[in-house]
């Protein structure tokens, strides 16, 4: 029945004390009535009574001897401040005409995609394998309705790069430049230019 | 969550360490919760404040550090469920469900078979999940770290939690045994 589906879906949140008034009464009382919810409800029940937070031992060290690994990272990898605020630039671009290269030498017509894979989870291997692995869109799954098992389409793939950038709002700038890795070269480039303007 | 005054942790390198400091079981904590081990939770654990300390000059303190910090250690962790998931799609991770289930009645804890089931979710449920019932959260500050709307939040846990309990039946585990 259909409201036995809405209260399954109510019930996690009622055990946590997420609902308000009347969804609260509306799942009292339909559990009154209906012994298969009920049934199901005492599941749930077990279940989140087991998800409780387990006590994380942190060994008191733990802090000093992370400041150390860091700072031995930051030593061995980071280039100094200065410098780098004229590599990122340079670099950048380096990594763009690479993009954009790259995309021509395996699409010579300059029209099609820069991967060419056929589900998505393809698409995301792909991407790793490349370089330019990004966060998984959920947002632009759920957006879009599609599993990972989905075909993915140019289309779909433009629309997940797009809504993608419109919903990461505090996009960091590696993952910035990964995000648009995957979109055609002419939306490549606008975007390019978009970044320009609000980074550089 | 307060205020916290870092005005050029890059230069600073003590004010960064300090930032480690006040910061660190947080965010561990989380990865813990996550991963399970101590090993793989102080690799995220690095690698979320080596990405803080790189972006630092571009932290522009329309929320408080701490959210920042938070933040960013959400998507490292979202990444790296996100590469768990496809290695469990390829089949290099975690056995069968049989074998679960054996181990289950031998020697597992409860909580082992949890994270076990819990890693079964999308990427997406996961995290709320673990932020909801381990870290705490209200809906509304996991909405906010996530970048969701609320009602996006309250929805993805109540489709973990019903998903948790079809991968427990498949893991032929009934409610009973938790």
């Amino acid at each position: 029945m259909k409201i036995c589906k809405q209260i399954e879906n109510l019930l996690p949140l009622y055990y946590t004390g997420d609902l308000d008034e009347s969804d609260k009464r509306l799942v009292e009382n339909h559990l009154e009535d209906c012994p298969t919810c009920r049934q199901f409800s005492h599941e749930i029940q077990y279940l989140l009574n087991d998800l409780q937070p387990d006590p994380v031992n942190i060994d008191p060290n733990y802090g000093a001897e992370l400041v150390v690994k860091i700072q031995n990272r930051l030593h061995n990898e980071w280039r100094p401040r200065k410098l780098r605020s004229y590599l990122v630039p340079v670099l950048a671009s380096i990594l763009i005409f690479i993009i954009i290269g790259f995309n021509l030498v395996r699409n010579p017509s300059g029209s099609s995609q820069w991967l060419s894979n056929d589900n998505i989870i393809d698409f995301y291997m792909d991407l790793t394998h490349s370089g330019y692995f990004s966060e998984m869109p959920d947002d632009a799954f759920d957006f879009l309705n599609l599993n990972e098992n989905d075909l993915i389409t140019n289309e779909t793939r433009h629309k997940i790069s797009t809504v993608v950038l419109a919903t990461n709002n505090n996009l960091l700038i590696d993952d910035y430049v990964e995000s648009i890795a995957y979109l055609t070269d002419q939306d490549f480039e606008l975007v390019l230019k978009e970044i320009e303007n609000s980074i550089f | 969550m307060a205020k916290q005054n870092v005005n050029h942790p890059v230069y600073d390198e003590q004010a960064f360490n300090n930032l480690v400091r006040e910061n660190h079981q947080r965010i561990y904590g989380l990865f813990r919760r996550m991963v399970g081990s101590h090993a793989e939770a102080d690799d995220l654990t690095q690698e979320t404040f080596i990405k803080v300390y790189k972006n630092l000059p571009k932290f522009r303190q329309e929320s408080s550090i701490q959210t920042w910090i938070y933040r960013i250690a959400i998507n490292q962790g979202l990444n790296y469920l996100r590469r768990m998931k496809i290695r469990q799609t390829l089949g290099l991770e975690f056995a069968d469900s049989a074998v679960e289930s054996d181990e289950f009645k031998s020697n597992q804890s409860n909580r082992d078979l949890l994270r076990k089931a819990i890693a079964k979710l999308p990427p997406r449920q996961q995290m709320v999940v673990i932020l909801r019932s381990f870290q705490e959260l209200s809906f509304k500050d996991i909405a906010a770290v996530l970048n969701i709307t609320e009602n996006a939040a309250k929805v993805n846990f109540s489709h973990a939690v019903k998903n948790l309990r079809e991968v427990f039946l498949k893991m032929g585990v009934t409610y009973e045994n938790l």
